[in-house]
């Protein structure tokens, strides 16, 4: 009789274990939802946050390393410039000031004294000496020598141009020149030097 | 009323159907969603473990180039650099000063001084910031450069137009030619603000000082270039790389 009217109650071992498994199921999936879902979110922004900040540190140890390498060929390319470029004073100057002379006489002036004047920058580790001179002649043979001096293979840096006696009705013109060359100047050439200057 | 509570049956009817066909439902239902917890409990765990690799590894990539920064920053390479850059701008200062094309000057001065000016004294600032405006010495720079661009191809190391200072003594005929010489160094692309420092009247005329910045190609020469002259100029970029 309590069958026929209450089925439910006294069948409750058909419904209730699938209900209960549901009820614990659907639980796991709202915890997995809330919980876990956002664990892996935070954990994925983690991940993006590292590897951003990885490939800023990454840019800036390839720049480093670019910065390193330049330095190195820098410095390669000072030195061959000190070496061969510059040379030593003792090996060099007698041969830059023959052609000093010999570019004067290519463009057909020659200059009848020359004044030397001798400086050591121990700081770039270069010592300076300088020519000054006074010829005569015409603008053209005094383009021809600039010229010659931009071409030579010589380290010759024209300084200063000086007409001391320019006339407008003169073809010929007394001209005065300055030009310095330089030479590495190492511990001990600049030693040498400065002794010599005492 | 009486005969419809009779039953005459061994074992009272009882209607199960209702209740075997929810929880056949209820089964198919938990199970389903049992699936998809396992499921995605599985793949949760599976993505985690890639993640916490995944992030061991850049941890770890990040790290090593910390490590590798703090050691290049120890290198001998980067000690010393104000002094070594400084060094550096000191031996670009000489190159810049012996590829000074002299020839080119000559001819661009005389192509804007007017009859009646000559020059007797021409001393460049090499090395040496040029005196002036630099806004404009640079504007002009900027138009020179686009001009020289547009005569065609050029070698890269000419290409760039740097200011240099130029001191200039001379003489004019009148002071009407020497002013034609101050307007014509405005006007002129390769020259920027002209300062005329002073004038005197002479015998011959007005004698006069000023100060002009020339806006030079850095690297060229006037003419063919010798081959220590392109030694040179990669010596000086080779030397500037550095920064």
């Amino acid at each position: 009789m309590s069958l026929r009217r209450h089925p439910w109650r006294e069948l409750w071992y058909y419904w209730v274990p699938p209900l209960v498994i549901l009820v614990f199921a659907t639980s796991l999936l709202v915890v997995y939802r809330s919980e876990y879902a956002a664990r892996g979110s935070r954990l994925e922004r983690q991940i993006e946050s590292v590897r951003k900040q990885a490939e800023r540190v990454g840019a800036q140890r390839r720049q480093l390393e670019a910065m390193r390498d330049a330095r190195q060929r820098s410095v390669q390319a000072e030195q061959v410039f000190y070496s061969q470029r510059l040379g030593r004073r003792a090996d060099r100057l007698t041969d830059v000031l023959r052609e000093v002379k010999d570019l004067a006489g290519r463009a057909g002036i020659r200059p009848s004294s020359i004044q030397y004047s001798t400086q050591v920058d121990r700081k770039h580790e270069v010592e300076r000496v300088g020519l000054s001179f006074s010829v005569e002649g015409s603008f053209a043979q005094l383009r021809t020598f600039i010229h010659l001096l931009g071409v030579s293979d010589s380290f010759l840096v024209l300084e200063d141009v000086n007409l001391t006696q320019g006339n407008p009705a003169a073809t010929r013109l007394r001209i005065q020149l300055r030009l310095a060359t330089y030479f590495a100047a190492g511990p001990e050439e600049a030693a040498s030097v400065a002794e010599g200057a005492g | 009323m009486a005969a419809s509570s009779l039953n005459l049956a061994r074992r009272p009817f009882v209607n199960r159907r209702p209740v075997a066909r929810l929880a056949i439902a209820l089964w198919i239902i938990a199970l389903a969603v049992t699936l998809a917890d396992i499921g995605l409990y599985a793949h949760y765990a599976a993505g985690s473990r890639d993640r916490r690799q995944a992030l061991s590894s850049a941890q770890t990539r990040l790290s090593q180039d910390r490590s590798a920064i703090q050691q290049l920053q120890k290198a001998a390479e980067f000690q010393g650099l104000r002094q070594y850059n400084a060094k550096v701008d000191y031996l670009n200062s000489l190159i810049t000063a012996r590829t000074f094309p002299w020839g080119r000057l000559f001819d661009r001065l005389g192509e804007v001084m007017p009859a009646g000016v000559r020059l007797r004294r021409l001393t460049p600032r090499l090395g040496a910031a040029p005196e002036g405006d630099g806004q404009a010495a640079d504007d002009k720079a900027g138009a020179a450069d686009a001009a020289t661009n547009d005569s065609g191809p050029l070698d890269p190391a000419s290409s760039a137009i740097r200011p240099v200072g130029l001191h200039l003594d001379g003489t004019a005929q009148s002071d009407q030619a020497l002013y034609a010489f101050v307007d014509a160094l405005f006007q002129a692309p390769d020259f920027d603000n002209p300062v005329l420092a002073r004038e005197a009247e002479s015998g011959s005329g007005q004698t006069f000082s000023m100060s002009v910045t020339y806006l030079t190609s850095v690297g060229a020469s006037q003419t063919a270039p010798a081959g220590g002259e392109s030694d040179e100029n990669e010596a000086a970029q080779a030397a500037g790389g550095s920064r």
